[in-house]
C-alpha cells in the first residue's frame, strides 16, 4: 500500500517553496491543528478523553491561546520575511482563469482515482488556487474572532457576540479545506509528490512539468516556448 | 416535576439599602471590587462582574406629571425558566434544578464566556482567577437546607420575599394591581412571560420596565438563535464528510489504480 | 421636647410606627439612617394602609417610598411648621378635648409678655441673651393657682397668643421662605393635619435634618406644637419619634455624656451663690421650690411630702439626687455631710463646655489632654481645620477606637493634606510642629463584649458577647474600669480633703478579669444601701435620706430579685410575645425601658379625660384607661381606684381621672404650647430666624439670626458675594457616622468608595460641572475636593421670587481605610443652636467651581 509518493533524488528536481514559506507553512500546520484540537476538546461535547490529552479544560485552553499566539506570530513572520514570496501568491491567484474552472469541473474524476485530461496549471493549479483563498480568509477571520472573544471587554458587545458563529464557522471551513489540503497534498496519488515540495522544498522535474506546465516553463523552461 | 420556587423583589418596598448586596458578598465570600465613584450611586457601571453577583440600579427620571422618581433595582441573573446560557453552553455547565434556579457547574466551564453574550441580560461573568464565568445562584445550598436565600433573608422592608413561584406571583399581579390604583399606572408585573416561558424571579415594578434599565421585551439575539437553532447543528458535519470523502478517495484510486497497472509518480496520462 | 412635654426623649417606639395613620417624616433620611426601622411604617401602610410623607431639602431613599415629597430649604422648618399650626389653627381643624383637657392652651400669660419684630419681652442685646421672668403665667391671689379661660377666647391666653403669634404664618409667606410648591405644601397640610380627627393618629420621626441648626430647639418645639393641636401625643400611632442617631446615644444622654446634666437630666450643678450647698441645689433644680422657705433638708423634705405648688412629678429631683451621691460615694455620703454635695464638681458660671466652647478653648492653648473615645473630630466635627488645629495645642491625646481613624492620626503627613487652589489659607502644619503625646488604646468591637445599650425607643437591652475580642482590642467598659482603679490608686492613702472625690468613691464591679456589666447594671438600677437590694419597685421608691443608692434614676426598678434571691436584669428579657391585647406591639416583657417599663409615654392622652372612654372610633388603641374598682396595693386595700391596661400608665397609678394630669413631668401637668419660663433660651413660641449662614434676609422678621445663639466667630461669617451657595450635610446608609469602621470595610467601600457632592443639573450648568467632574467646595473655614454627582433630585428653591441653589455634602470621608475623601466638616462653622449648642451642621454658605 502506498502512502507518500517515494522522495526521488535521482531525477532532476526543481524548488517548489523556499525555506521562508516551508517554515510558515509547517509552523501554521502545528499551531493551527494545536488550536483545532484544543478547539474541539473545549467546544465539542463528549470528548473529554481529548481534553485529557491536553490537561483538561484548563489546560486546552491555555494550549488553545498558546497555540493561537503562535499561529499569529507565524503569519507575522511569513508576511515580513517572506514578502516577496507572499506577493507572488496573491499574483498567481490573480491569474485565476477558464484553465482553473475547468480544472475544478474535471478535478473529482481525478479526486476518486480516473484518468483525466486537464488544461496546463500555473503555480498552483485552479484547486490551489481555491484553497489559498478559502484558507487564509478562514484563517485571517479565526484569528480576529479569537482575539475579540479572549479579550470581549474592549469590544462592543454586539461584535462579541457575531464573533462566536464566525469563529465556529471558519473553523468548519478552514478544517474541511484542511482535510483536503492535507490528504491531496500527502496520501493522493497524482499530487502526492507536491509534499516534497513543501517538506523538502522541492519537486520532480517532470512532475511539475506535468502538473504545473505553465509554471515550469516560466520559471525552469524556455523562455520562448512560454509564448 | 417540583414546584418552583423563586424570589420576588418588589421595587415599592425598597429602599436601596444595598443590605442585599453585601448579604449576597458575605454568603459566597466574594471579594470586594472597589472602583471610583463616578456620578452615580450605582457600583461597577449598574453591572454585574466576576465578583459582584448582584447590584443596585438607581435611575433618576423627571417626569412632567409624577415629577422626579428615583427607580431602584436590584439586577442579577433572573434564572430564566427556559435559560439561553443553558442552550449556549458548549459544555453544558447549566442545568436547571428542578426547583427553578439556573445552576452553574464551576467545575464544566471553561470560561469561553459564550454564555455572557447570549444571555438577554448579560448576567454571567468572567472571573479572571478561576477562569470561569461567575454569577447569581440563587443560594441554591441554603435552599436545599430549607433557609432562604441570603439577600432575601437580609431585606429589612420585605422587598425581596422566596417562596414558591405561583403564589408570588399571585401576590405581585395583586401589588401591580393596587400600585396602578395608588399613584403608579404604570406598575406591573416582569418576569411572568418575558422570553417566552417567563423567568423564575419576579418583579413588581412601579413603572415600565424601561425606566429600570431592563429590557421590555428581553429577546435572545438574532445572531445566538440562528446560530444555535439552525446553523449549528448542521454546519459541523462538513468535517466528517470531508474527512470521509478523502477516506473514499484514498481508496478509490489506489483500487482504480491497482486496475489500471503501476503508474509511478511524477505524471499519469 | 422637654419644656412642651416635661421629657426630651422619643414618646413613642420604633415598632409603635406601625399603628400610625399619617407619618411625616422631616429633617430625616430614615430609609438610610433607620433601614431597619423604617420597616415598621412599611408595615403601617401593608396592614392599616397609612401614608407617608418627607419634607426634605433633597429627594433621598426614603422620599422614593413616602408617599408625598415635599421639598423644603435647610433651616426653613419653624416656617413650615409654623404655616401648619396657623393652616390648623384658622381652619379650626384642631382636636378640641384634646387641647381642652391636656395642654396650657386655656392658661393666661403674665402681662409683661411681649412679642416683636422677632424679639421677645426681656432682651438684652448686648449679652444676646433673655431675662425671661415675663415668660411666665398669670396666678391667682395666692401666688402659685394658674389662671385659666375654658372658652379659649381671652386674647391672654396661651391659645390665643399662640393664634396671633402664627397669623404671619400664611401659606404664601411660608412658601416664599421654604421655597416649597405651593401645590405641595398644601397636600402636605391636609394630609397630615387629616391625623386630628379622633380616630386618626399621626407621628413625625425626625433626626439632625431638625436640631443641626441654630433654631435646632425651637424647630422640635414646632412638632411638638402641632401634635398637641392635632390630639396626636400620648397615643399609639402617634407622638414625636426623636430617632437618634446612634445605637446607645439614648444610653450616653441618660448617663450624662452631657456637659450640663447629671444623670437622669437633671441640670449639673454650678459654682454659684444658687448651688452653694445641696439644700440650695435641689431648691434650685425642683421645680417651683425657688423660694421655699425651708432651711434644713429635713424641712425640705416635709416640704416635698406635703407636695410643693406648681412642680410636676419633679417635685422629687431631692431624691434622684442624692441616691445618685449615694450611688458614687457610699458611705462618705451622710446627712451631716451633706451626703458629699461638695464632691460633685461644679460648672463654672461664665464658661460653656460644649464640643465647639471646648475646641475654642482648645484652640486657645487653655486644654492640656483629651480623651476621644469612640469619637472622630477630625471628621465630624464642624469646622474640623480649626478643631484638627486645635488638637495641636494638647499637651497628650488617647484615641480609643476599633481603628486608627483620623482623629488618632491627626498629626502624620496625610492629615494635613489640603486641596490646592482654595479660597481658605491653611497653614501647613508638619508632625514635628506638633508636641502632642498620642496614645491609641484598641477597642473591641459591639459584638466583642457585653453590656446594654439603649436605643431610640428608650429601650434598654442586654447584648451578649458573640466572639472574643481581636487581639490586645478591650471593651470600653474594661478601659474606663482600669482607668477609674488606676487613677484610684494614685490618690491612695491621700488625706487632703480635695482628693476625697476620688480616694472616697465607690468603685467595684467585681473582682474578675473583666468588669461585670450586672454589677454597673444594678448600680444603675438602684438598691437599698442597708441589705444592697435591688429597687425594683421604680424610682417612686428613691428617698433623699441616704437610705436609697442609685445611679440613674430614670432607669430604676431596671434590676429586681429573683425568688432564689439572684439577680434579675430585665433588660435580658426576651419575651417576644405582644402583650398588648389589640396588638399594638407594646412587647412589655422584650427588654425594659424607661421609665418603668412604660412602653408610650403621656399615655393618659391614650383616652378621653374621663378616663374610660376611648377617642371615638379609636378603641384599638387605647392603652390604659381608669378602673375605679380596682385595688392596686393589697396592703392598701382603702385605696380603691386604679389605672389599668396594658402599658404602664403616665401617671400616678391611684389618681382619679379628674386628678391624673398627662405630662405629669411638666410643673403645669399639661403640654404646653407657650412655653413657660427658662425652658428654652430664645423664646416661649418658635420663630424663624435664617440659619447664620444665609443667601436670603429674614422675611419674617428682621432679625438676621437665632438672637440667643452664641456667636464664637463673627469674622467667619460667609457672604453670598463669595459663597452664594446653600450647603448642607448628609449621611448614607452604606457608611456609619465619621466611616471610621465602615471606610475599613472592604464591601462597604465598594459601594460608596469616595467623597462626593450632590447639586442639582441647574447649579451644574451654572458652574458648568458636568456629573462625575472633579470640584472644589469652599467656605469661610475650609475647602474640600470632591465628585460631582450631578443629580435631578435636587431642585433649586425659589425663595422669594429668585433662584437659591443647594451644595448636598456628603461628610462621611478622611483619609484613613479603602475609602478616602475629604471631609466635608472642613466647611461647616462652629455655630449651634443657643440651648443645646448642636452645631448648625445643616445650613451654611459655599462656592463650589470645578476642580
Amino acid at each position: 500500500m502506498q502512502w507518500i509518493p517515494e522522495y526521488r533524488d535521482d531525477v532532476p528536481r526543481v524548488e517548489r517553496f523556499n525555506a521562508v514559506a516551508r517554515i510558515t507553512h509547517w509552523g501554521h500546520t502545528v499551531t493551527f491543528l494545536l488550536c483545532l484540537f484544543t478547539g474541539l476538546a473545549l467546544f465539542l461535547g463528549g470528548v473529554d478523553w481529548l481534553a485529557t490529552i491536553f490537561g483538561g479544560y484548563r489546560g486546552a485552553g491555555l494550549v488553545h491561546r498558546i497555540a493561537a499566539v503562535g499561529m499569529t506570530l507565524m503569519l507575522v513572520f511569513g508576511t515580513v520575511f517572506g514578502f516577496k514570496g507572499l506577493i507572488a501568491w496573491i499574483k498567481d491567484l490573480l491569474r485565476f482563469g477558464v484553465n482553473d474552472l475547468m480544472f475544478i469541473a474535471i478535478f473529482p474524476f481525478e479526486f476518486l482515482g480516473f484518468k483525466v485530461k486537464v488544461p496546463p496549471q500555473t503555480r498552483f493549479n485552479g484547486g490551489e488556487k481555491g484553497n489559498s483563498m478559502v484558507t487564509p480568509t478562514m484563517v485571517i477571520l479565526l484569528v480576529f474572532s479569537g482575539y475579540i472573544m479572549w479579550f470581549p471587554s474592549i469590544f462592543p458587545a454586539g461584535l462579541v457576540r457575531f464573533s462566536y458563529p464566525v469563529h465556529d464557522l471558519a473553523m468548519i471551513f478552514s478544517t474541511v479545506m484542511v482535510c483536503m489540503h492535507g490528504y491531496l497534498g500527502s496520501f493522493h496519488p497524482g499530487s502526492g509528490e507536491s509534499f516534497w515540495g513543501m517538506w523538502k522544498g522541492t519537486v520532480r522535474a517532470d512532475w511539475a512539468q506535468h502538473h504545473h506546465a505553465i509554471w515550469y516553463k516560466e520559471t525552469y523552461g524556455d523562455k520562448s516556448e512560454a509564448e | 416535576m417540583a414546584r418552583l420556587m423563586t424570589n420576588l423583589y418588589d421595587v415599592s418596598k425598597c429602599t436601596a439599602c444595598r443590605g442585599c448586596l453585601n448579604a449576597c458578598k458575605d454568603s459566597n465570600q466574594l471579594p470586594a471590587v472597589i472602583e471610583p465613584f463616578k456620578g452615580n450611586y450605582d457600583t461597577h457601571g449598574g453591572d454585574t462582574n466576576g465578583n459582584t453577583f448582584t447590584v443596585m440600579r438607581f435611575n433618576e427620571h423627571d417626569d412632567p406629571v409624577d415629577g422626579v422618581r428615583w427607580n431602584f433595582l436590584k439586577y442579577q441573573c433572573m434564572h430564566c425558566i427556559d435559560p439561553e446560557c443553558m442552550k449556549v453552553c458548549p459544555k453544558g455547565a447549566y442545568t436547571k434544578l428542578e426547583w427553578g434556579a439556573t445552576f452553574h457547574d464551576e467545575e464544566k466551564c471553561i470560561g469561553c464566556q459564550y454564555c455572557t453574550y447570549a444571555c438577554p441580560f448579560g448576567i454571567p461573568k468572567y472571573r479572571k482567577h478561576t477562569d470561569t464565568v461567575t454569577k447569581c445562584t440563587l443560594c441554591y445550598e441554603r435552599v436545599g437546607e430549607g433557609l432562604t436565600p441570603a439577600c432575601t433573608r437580609t431585606c429589612p422592608t420585605g422587598a425581596l420575599t422566596f417562596g414558591f413561584r405561583d403564589e408570588l406571583l399571585a401576590v405581585a399581579e395583586a401589588k401591580a394591581k393596587f400600585l396602578r390604583a395608588n399613584g403608579f399606572p404604570r406598575a406591573t408585573v416582569y418576569g411572568k412571560v418575558e422570553l417566552g416561558s417567563g423567568t423564575n424571579k419576579i418583579y413588581v415594578l412601579t413603572d415600565t420596565p424601561d425606566k429600570f434599565g431592563l429590557p421590555v421585551d428581553p429577546k435572545v439575539s438574532a445572531n445566538t438563535w440562528v446560530w444555535q437553532d439552525w446553523v449549528q447543528p448542521y454546519a459541523g458535519w462538513l468535517i466528517p464528510i470531508a474527512l470521509a470523502g478523502s477516506a473514499i478517495s484514498f481508496v478509490t484510486t489506489r483500487m482504480l489504480a491497482s486496475k489500471g497497472g503501476n503508474h509511478t509518480e511524477g505524471g499519469h496520462e | 421636647m422637654s419644656p412642651a412635654f416635661g421629657r426630651g426623649v422619643m414618646t413613642n417606639h420604633m415598632v409603635d410606627m406601625k399603628n400610625t395613620d399619617v407619618a411625616l417624616i422631616m429633617g430625616s433620611n430614615m430609609a438610610e439612617n433607620h433601614p431597619i426601622g423604617i420597616k415598621w411604617l412599611a408595615e403601617a401602610r401593608r396592614v392599616r394602609g397609612a401614608k407617608i410623607i418627607h419634607v426634605d431639602p433633597r429627594y433621598t431613599r426614603t422620599s422614593v417610598i413616602a408617599d408625598l415629597y415635599a421639598p423644603m430649604r435647610p433651616g426653613t422648618d419653624i416656617a413650615f411648621l409654623g404655616g401648619m399650626v396657623n393652616y390648623i389653627i384658622q381652619n379650626n381643624l384642631y382636636h378640641k378635648e384634646y387641647v381642652m383637657a391636656y395642654t396650657n392652651a386655656s392658661y393666661l400669660i403674665a402681662d409683661g409678655y411681649d412679642f416683636k419684630d422677632g424679639i421677645f419681652s426681656g432682651y438684652d442685646a448686648a449679652k444676646r441673651s433673655y431675662n425671661n421672668t415675663t415668660w411666665d403665667y398669670q396666678y391667682d391671689a395666692d401666688g402659685t393657682t394658674i389662671l385659666k379661660d375654658p372658652t379659649l377666647t381671652n386674647p391672654r391666653c396661651a391659645f390665643q397668643l399662640m393664634a396671633k403669634h402664627y397669623s404671619r404664618y400664611d401659606i404664601d409667606t411660608v412658601v416664599k421662605i421654604t421655597g416649597t410648591p405651593k401645590a405641595k405644601y398644601l397636600e402636605v397640610l391636609k394630609l397630615f393635619c387629616s391625623t386630628s380627627a379622633p380616630n386618626k393618629t399621626g407621628c413625625i420621626n425626625y433626626a439632625m435634618g431638625i436640631t443641626q441648626h441654630t433654631v435646632g430647639s425651637q424647630n422640635v418645639k414646632s412638632f411638638a406644637n402641632v401634635q398637641l393641636l392635632l390630639g396626636n401625643m400620648g397615643r399609639p400611632g402617634g407622638g414625636i419619634n426623636a430617632l437618634r442617631g446612634e445605637n446607645n446615644v439614648q444610653g450616653a444622654t441618660d448617663m450624662a455624656l452631657l456637659f450640663h446634666i447629671i444623670p437622669g437630666y437633671i441640670d449639673s450643678p454650678i459654682s454659684n451663690a444658687a448651688n452653694k450647698d445641696l439644700l440650695n441645689f435641689v431648691k434650685a433644680v425642683t421645680p417651683g421650690a425657688a423660694k421655699l422657705p425651708a432651711a434644713s433638708m429635713a424641712e425640705f423634705r416635709a416640704a416635698v411630702t406635703a407636695g410643693i405648688p406648681n412642680s410636676g412629678f419633679k417635685v422629687n429631683t431631692s431624691k434622684w439626687v442624692v441616691s445618685m451621691l449615694k450611688a458614687w460615694w457610699g458611705d462618705a455620703c451622710t446627712p451631716d455631710n451633706d451626703f458629699a454635695y461638695h464632691y460633685l464638681p461644679k460648672r463654672d458660671a461664665a464658661k460653656n463646655y460644649s464640643h465647639i466652647a471646648m475646641f475654642e478653648a482648645m484652640h486657645k492653648g487653655e486644654i492640656d489632654g483629651l480623651f476621644v473615645m469612640g469619637s472622630n473630630p477630625v471628621v465630624g466635627g464642624p469646622n474640623a481645620n480649626k478643631e484638627q488645629t486645635a488638637m495641636t495645642k494638647l499637651k497628650w491625646m488617647v484615641s480609643v477606637d476599633l481603628w486608627l481613624n483620623e482623629t488618632a492620626e491627626f498629626w502624620t503627613y496625610a492629615g494635613w493634606e489640603r486641596p490646592h487652589g482654595g479660597t481658605h489659607h491653611m497653614e501647613k502644619i508638619t508632625p514635628k510642629d506638633i508636641q502632642t503625646e498620642v496614645f491609641f488604646l484598641p477597642a473591641c468591637a459591639v459584638y466583642e463584649k457585653e453590656g446594654t445599650a439603649a436605643q431610640t425607643g428608650r429601650w434598654v437591652q442586654y447584648r451578649w458577647k458573640g466572639a472574643e475580642p481581636l487581639g490586645e482590642s478591650k471593651s470600653d467598659l474594661w478601659i474606663i474600669d482600669e482607668i477609674a482603679k488606676k487613677v484610684q490608686g494614685l490618690y491612695k492613702g491621700s488625706t487632703k480633703p480635695q482628693d476625697e472625690p476620688l480616694t472616697k468613691m465607690t468603685w467595684g464591679y467585681g473582682h474578675g478579669e473583666e468588669p461585670e456589666p450586672i454589677l454597673v447594671g444594678k448600680e444603675l438600677s438602684g438598691y437599698t444601701v442597708a441589705d444592697k437590694k435591688p429597687i425594683a419597685a421604680g424610682f417612686g421608691a428613691l428617698k433623699d435620706d441616704g437610705s436609697t443608692a442609685c445611679g440613674v434614676w430614670v432607669y430604676c426598678g431596671q434590676m429586681a430579685s429573683k425568688a432564689d434571691g439572684s439577680l434579675d436584669y430585665k433588660p435580658m428579657h426576651r419575651d417576644n410575645k405582644d402583650n398588648s391585647k389589640t396588638g399594638l406591639g407594646l412587647f412589655s416583657n422584650w427588654g425594659w425601658c424607661w421609665p418603668v417599663n412604660r412602653r408610650i409615654v403621656y399615655n393618659r392622652c391614650s383616652v378621653q379625660p374621663d378616663g374610660v372612654t376611648p377617642w371615638p372610633g379609636d378603641d384599638d388603641r387605647v392603652l390604659i384607661h381608669w378602673d375605679a374598682t380596682k385595688i392596686s396595693d393589697p396592703l392598701k386595700p382603702e385605696v380603691v381606684g386604679s389605672w389599668v391596661g396594658d402599658d404602664v400608665c403616665d401617671c400616678v397609678k391611684t389618681s382619679p381621672p379628674d386628678k391624673a394630669v398627662p405630662f405629669l413631668m411638666r410643673p403645669e401637668g399639661t403640654g404646653c404650647f407657650f412655653a413657660a419660663k427658662a425652658s428654652f433660651k430664645e423664646g416661649p413660641f418658635p420663630e424663624h430666624y435664617e440659619p447664620w449662614e444665609s443667601p436670603v434676609k429674614n422675611m419674617m422678621n428682621s432679625q438676621a439670626v437665632n438672637p440667643a445663639t452664641k456667636i464664637w466667630e463673627p469674622d467667619k461669617l460667609g457672604t453670598t458675594d463669595k459663597y452664594p451657595f446653600i450647603g448642607t450635610t448628609y449621611r448614607v446608609v452604606e457608611h456609619w457616622q465619621t466611616g471610621a469602621l465602615t471606610r475599613n470595610l472592604p464591601w462597604l467601600a465598594e459601594l460608596m468608595p469616595n467623597m462626593f457632592v450632590e447639586i442639582s443639573e441647574e447649579l451644574g450648568r451654572l458652574r458648568e460641572i458636568k456629573n462625575g467632574d472633579k470640584v472644589m467646595v469652599s467656605t469661610t473655614r475650609g475647602d474640600i475636593e470632591a465628585v460631582a454627582c450631578v443629580t435631578k433630585r435636587i431642585k433649586p428653591y425659589i425663595i422669594d421670587g429668585k433662584e437659591q441653589h443647594l451644595v448636598g455634602a456628603l461628610w462621611q470621608y478622611g483619609f484613613k481605610g479603602y475609602a478616602t475623601g475629604d471631609p466635608a466638616n472642613r466647611l461647616t462653622p462652629h455655630v449651634g443652636d443657643a440651648n443645646t449648642m448642636i452645631p448648625e451642621y445643616k445650613a451654611w454658605l459655599c462656592d463650589i467651581r470645578r476642580a
